[in-house]
């Protein structure tokens, strides 16, 4: 202890003069640091609805709720965050995981009022002073909790495709599915969007835990099919997915594929359910394809007797015969199918309804028909000289290519038409060495086929004509009836009416025309119903037959109920639609024939 | 001349007070009392205005994080280890997260290594001014806790600004940090680093050159340097007590061994060389931190990709994951089974020995007005005693 | 207006509503399938309720039809006209001849307003061709609906 330590603590008093750091401004509001956690903001109309951010929440801060003017829809589950700031700990762990990128935080952090509920909200619903703000926290650049990223598919490249059948697209190895399913968030919008709610957060987790038994298992609660839709589903459920609203979605399709193809055939009994004892009652199914092949799997797990009709010599349907190999290999298609016929379906092959068996004979001798015969008619161009020899029908050249026929498409090939028929067509006329070009109505964007059909049919080396009305076909002048001249009017797109798609206008003078040695029409198809008599009593609407919710069509008396189902009632026209309406139907057959009513 | 050191009075002449004798008077100081830090409370004995006994109670201020953790996903744990230790929250986070680095095998980039340094040297910064503030209160000197909570509440700016929040800023997360620096950061750091530096030396001159914080502080409180193992003591009070003792150098964890410090030690081992000591540390920790901006890479990523949160598993493994904090060791044992969710996590909070243990035998014979005194010399946070 | 042009006016969109309904009974007739039969009826109950308001129309004296002509998709002017359905109709061919018959009445009715030099009787005839392009405009949303879906 020395003199200074009695002199020292007098320097406090050079302070006495300074102004006080608090008395600046007292009440002045001090806004938050631009990263600053504040109140929660959403962009409403960005957000899907996924829940993520719930599952994330730590305190149980954050429930979904029905929104106001919101409804469910495809990708959107209708609801929104409710954030109760009794229990939210500021973490915004939610900012960071958000799929969508909708949630952040304004830098506001005063809030005061007399009802303590009012501090439990839907923000970006239910408006506050601070929407909008430009400040508070961000998911800093670079940083997120989930991968946007999906892992790449191994696909053949684009020369080597275009050479041979073989399969395009490999399949994912286990560190790559592994990877691929550990992007998913479990969110269960694809559920709602999928046609037959397949439980694709289920068998994803199978793949996250590597067991491909119970994967299986939940493939087949819903669909017969997964090693074909496992590579040829239109995948809704992509579209729907969360991690697509900020990101590429989930490769659910690839993971189903993953599943099937990682159980051999021999083991699938011991992955799934047995089928009930044998009920005694016997269903006709007519069209083996997926639709029918799905009813058939489902009744006969019921116990049910099962025979299908099908005109062709193999099953599959339109999966076999409108679905080139490359993008489905015949194997794969056999494993399914292989499997529902191991279960006991009898499949009568090359029995055509309406020639070889009458509808009224399989009233009579079964106890329930479902009738699910797809769409095997291809509707015409509607030009003058459409009968002309070189106008092929998309679906007829598909099913040849699938008989191993000679196609002799020749050099030069136009496809018509821009569904995935046309690209198959087109794709399977590349492979037999043809030029092709794919002549569309509308534009590229407007083309009903798979986003992912267009791009490789591109990169495959077709060319894409847009907006190409066809006018006529007509003889090529030197070669006659060996090839022929197509013509088209170029058109432009014009808004005729608002909320309306673009009518496709012709240009006036603007008519082209190309020789080609083949022109495949790919416009679209309906159904062959002549086999349906009106003595069958099976109510029939513009072509298509109408059914109630579980896909019944008639209980009439003079025979056993008819149901119906596939694209031959839906709007959907996809594979994975119509094995939704078998299982449907299967469920309304079961219900009736135990007496439950349908 | 040196106030003489408290006598340390060895167990074998622990008195147990008669306490129907009519000589004693029981008091209890906390749970709600200026003088103790935290949720935790004293019952003190004395004859006259001398402590001759003492129990400490703990338990109001128990939350059962660890149990909590238990349940929750592994990231899900990330904003709740931060306020296990309310003043200095960042240490959790860095233990959690280095712990679970360690069993996924993660390796995290080098700008998060920098960045996490910086963050755990500001907050050794922010934690000492508001400590050094209550020990000057704590012998009734109120004007040094308003200067330095001042400093302390521009520290805290910085945080705000660089993490989003001023006391749980939830920054140090598995894999990295959660966002890089924001545009002119380091300037404003340099700037804040100045202007504390600038206020430490006035509170040096006022507080450590002060005939009655001397009076009062020096030989209270004395830790004999053979404590230190036997209670496990760390950190300041063991450095002060002459034991070179530093995780940041003697583990070396995040950019510690590329930075230029020597841990401080002391001889006197009394709240008085306790409090310098720690004085020193804060300028050292402005030294780190200036150090630190120099060195930190401008560019990179500051975060390594982990897995989906929602599933994210860990291998099986236990580890233990220990940083020099203000007050010693502080260190995560978690151990993984296999799953989503930790099977066990415990944290070694260092005021755990020093506030229960410790303070138990120190406060005997000492003035009542002294307890607080010397409570806050221990620098104990009871929030870390309860996890 | 002249009654006596106005109900000849009208007698002339009934005539064409009645040959509807017999184009359509004619093709039932040659129709083999219940699907067939099912369209055709349904077009052919159209026609009758056209039949119907015409009369309507007829006797009240007055003409209530929206002038509003719809917008013309193009389809069926590119559509081959000289085709006749068979008794193998498809659900194609049904709607293209509908289309073509719902065409040749709007041209008509087009050349009788373009012929009418009372003005009261060619805005008759201009509603007639207004109805007749919205008859038109939903066969052809059907046809690019379940046809033409491809393309």
């Amino acid at each position: 202890m020395d003199i200074k330590d009695f002199i020292a603590p007098f320097a406090v008093w050079k302070r006495a003069f300074e102004k006080p750091f608090t008395v600046k401004k007292p009440i002045d509001e001090r806004p938050g640091a631009p990263r600053y956690r504040g109140f929660h903001m959403n962009d409403a109309d960005a957000c899907v609805g996924c829940g993520t951010c719930e599952a994330i929440c730590m305190n149980n801060a954050i429930d979904l709720v029905p929104a106001a003017g919101r409804e469910a829809k495809d990708g959107d589950s209708g609801l929104r965050p409710r954030i109760d700031y009794g229990r939210c700990c500021w973490c915004a762990l939610c900012v960071d995981i958000c799929p969508s990128g909708s949630l952040s935080m304004s830098n506001e952090y005063v809030w005061i009022d007399r009802d303590p509920d009012v501090f439990r909200y839907v923000p970006g619903v239910e408006a506050k002073p601070w929407d909008g703000s430009a400040l508070g926290y961000r998911r800093a650049e670079g940083y997120r909790l989930l991968d946007e990223d999906r892992v790449p598919m191994p696909e053949l490249g684009h020369a080597e495709a275009v050479a041979s059948f073989l399969e395009l697209v490999r399949g994912y190895s286990r560190a790559q599915a592994e990877k691929e399913a550990d992007r998913c968030v479990s969110c269960g919008l694809c559920i709602a969007s999928c046609p037959a709610h397949m439980d694709i957060p289920g068998y994803i987790k199978a793949v996250r835990d590597g067991d491909m038994d119970e994967g299986l298992r939940l493939l087949y609660e819903t669909n017969p099919f997964p090693e074909a839709c496992g590579r040829v589903c239109t995948h809704r459920c992509e579209e729907a997915c969360s991690i697509g609203s900020g990101g590429d979605p989930v490769a659910i399709r690839w993971l189903k594929r993953y599943i099937a193809d990682q159980v051999e055939l021999s083991d699938y009994a011991k992955a799934l359910p047995r089928g009930a004892a044998p009920s005694g009652k016997k269903v006709a199914i007519v069209g083996a394809g997926p639709g029918g092949l799905s009813a058939a799997y489902y009744l006969s797990m019921q116990g049910h007797a099962v025979t299908v009709f099908e005109a062709e010599e193999a099953a599959g349907g339109m999966l076999r015969y409108g679905i080139p190999e490359y993008r489905l290999p015949y194997p794969a298609l056999d494993k399914d199918i292989g499997y529902i016929e191991s279960l006991g379906v009898s499949i009568s092959r090359g029995v055509s309804i309406g020639k070889d068996i009458e509808l009224s004979k399989l009233r009579t001798d079964f106890d329930a028909v479902y009738l699910s015969t797809g769409l095997p008619v291809a509707y015409g161009l509607e030009v003058p000289g459409e009968d002309h020899p070189r106008v092929l029908d998309g679906v007829a050249v598909l099913a040849r290519a699938t008989r191993g026929e000679e196609l002799g498409l020749g050099g030069r090939v136009a496809v018509i038409g821009g569904g995935n028929v046309a690209m198959d067509a087109a794709r399977t006329a590349l492979r037999h060495g043809a030029t092709v070009d794919i002549l569309y109505r509308r534009r590229e964007e407007d083309m009903p086929a798979d986003a992912d059909e267009v791009r490789e049919a591109k990169a495959e080396g077709a060319r894409l004509v847009e907006k190409a009305i066809p006018l006529e076909v007509r003889d090529a002048p030197d070669a006659a009836g060996e090839a022929a001249l197509f013509i088209w009017n170029e058109a432009t797109m014009v808004q005729k009416e608002p909320g309306k798609r673009p009518v496709p206008e012709p240009i006036p003078g603007a008519v082209r025309e190309g020789r080609y040695d083949s022109i495949i029409a790919a416009i679209g198809q309906g159904p062959d119903l002549s086999f349906i008599a009106e003595s069958d009593g099976v109510p029939v609407k513009r072509f298509r037959p109408v059914v109630d919710s579980f896909g019944m069509a008639t209980r009439a008396a003079g025979g056993a109920p008819v149901f119906a189902g596939g694209d031959l009632v839906n709007d959907r026209k996809d594979a994975i639609s119509a094995i939704a309406d078998g299982h449907r139907a299967a469920i309304g057959i079961d219900r009736l024939l135990y007496g439950k009513g349908a | 001349m040196r106030r003489e050191k408290q006598r340390v009075i060895p167990p074998a002449e622990r008195a147990t007070p008669d306490l129907d004798s009519g000589k004693y008077l029981v008091m209890w100081q906390g749970p709600q009392h200026p003088g103790i830090t935290g949720n935790m409370s004293l019952r003190l004995v004395a004859e006259g205005d001398t402590v001759v006994d003492c129990e400490t109670h703990v338990g109001y201020l128990h939350r059962g994080f660890e149990k909590l953790m238990e349940r929750r996903l592994y990231m899900q744990n990330f904003p709740l280890v931060c306020r296990i230790a309310v003043p200095e929250p960042d240490f959790n986070e860095y233990c959690y997260a280095a712990a679970l680095e360690e069993l996924a095998g993660i390796v995290i980039p080098e700008k998060a290594v920098w960045l996490r340094t910086l963050s755990l040297e500001m907050m050794r910064l922010a934690s000492f001014l508001m400590w050094i503030g209550g020990q000057a209160g704590a012998f009734g000197h109120g004007t040094i806790a308003q200067w330095s909570v001042t400093m302390r509440d521009y520290v805290l700016d910085l945080f705000e600004e660089l993490t989003g929040g001023r006391i749980y800023h939830m920054y140090i997360i598995p894999g990295g940090v959660r966002g890089d620096v924001p545009a002119g950061f380091y300037k404003r750091v340099l700037e804040t680093m100045a202007v504390v530096e600038k206020n430490l030396d006035d509170i040096e001159l006022v507080m450590f050159h002060n005939a009655v914080f001397k009076m009062r502080a020096e030989g209270l409180g004395y830790i004999p340097r053979d404590w230190v193992d036997h209670y496990g003591i760390t950190g300041p009070n063991a450095r002060a007590a002459g034991v070179a003792r530093d995780l940041r150098k003697d583990s070396g964890y995040l950019a510690y061994p590329r930075l230029d410090f020597q841990p401080i030690v002391g001889t006197e081992s009394d709240a008085y060389e306790r409090a310098r000591l720690r004085l020193g540390e804060m300028y050292q920790a402005i030294d780190l931190i200036r150090q630190i901006v120099d060195m930190a890479p401008k560019d990179g990523p500051f975060r390594e990709r982990l897995p989906n949160p929602l599933y994210w598993r860990i291998p099986a493994g236990e580890t233990y994951v220990s940083a020099e904090c203000t007050r010693g060791e502080y260190g995560f044992y978690v151990v993984s089974d296999g799953s989503d969710k930790p099977r066990r996590v415990a944290v070694r909070g260092p005021s755990y020995t020093h506030a229960v243990s410790v303070m138990e035998r120190l406060v005997r014979g000492v003035n009542i007005a002294d307890v607080a005194g010397l409570m806050v010399s221990l620098h104990t946070y009871p929030p870390e005693i309860e996890r | 207006m002249d009654a006596t042009t106005f109900a000849a006016a009208l007698d002339l969109a009934l005539g064409r509503e009645k040959a509807a309904v017999a184009f359509y009974r004619e093709l039932s007739a040659m129709a083999s399938f219940a699907a067939q039969k099912s369209t055709l009826a349904e077009f052919m109950a159209m026609e009758e309720g056209h039949v119907a308001m015409i009369s309507g129309m007829k006797a009240k004296g007055s003409v209530a039809l929206s002038p509003t002509v719809a917008v013309d998709l193009g389809l069926a002017a590119r559509m081959d006209a000289e085709e006749r359905p068979t008794a193998g109709m498809t659900f194609q061919d049904i709607l293209v001849a509908a289309i073509k018959k719902e065409e040749r009445s709007g041209v008509l009715y087009e050349r009788l307003a373009e012929a009418a030099s009372q003005p009261g009787l060619k805005s008759v005839f201009e509603r007639l061709v207004a109805e007749e392009s919205r008859h038109k405009r939903y066969f052809e949303d059907l046809y690019e609906s379940e046809i033409s879906k491809d393309n």
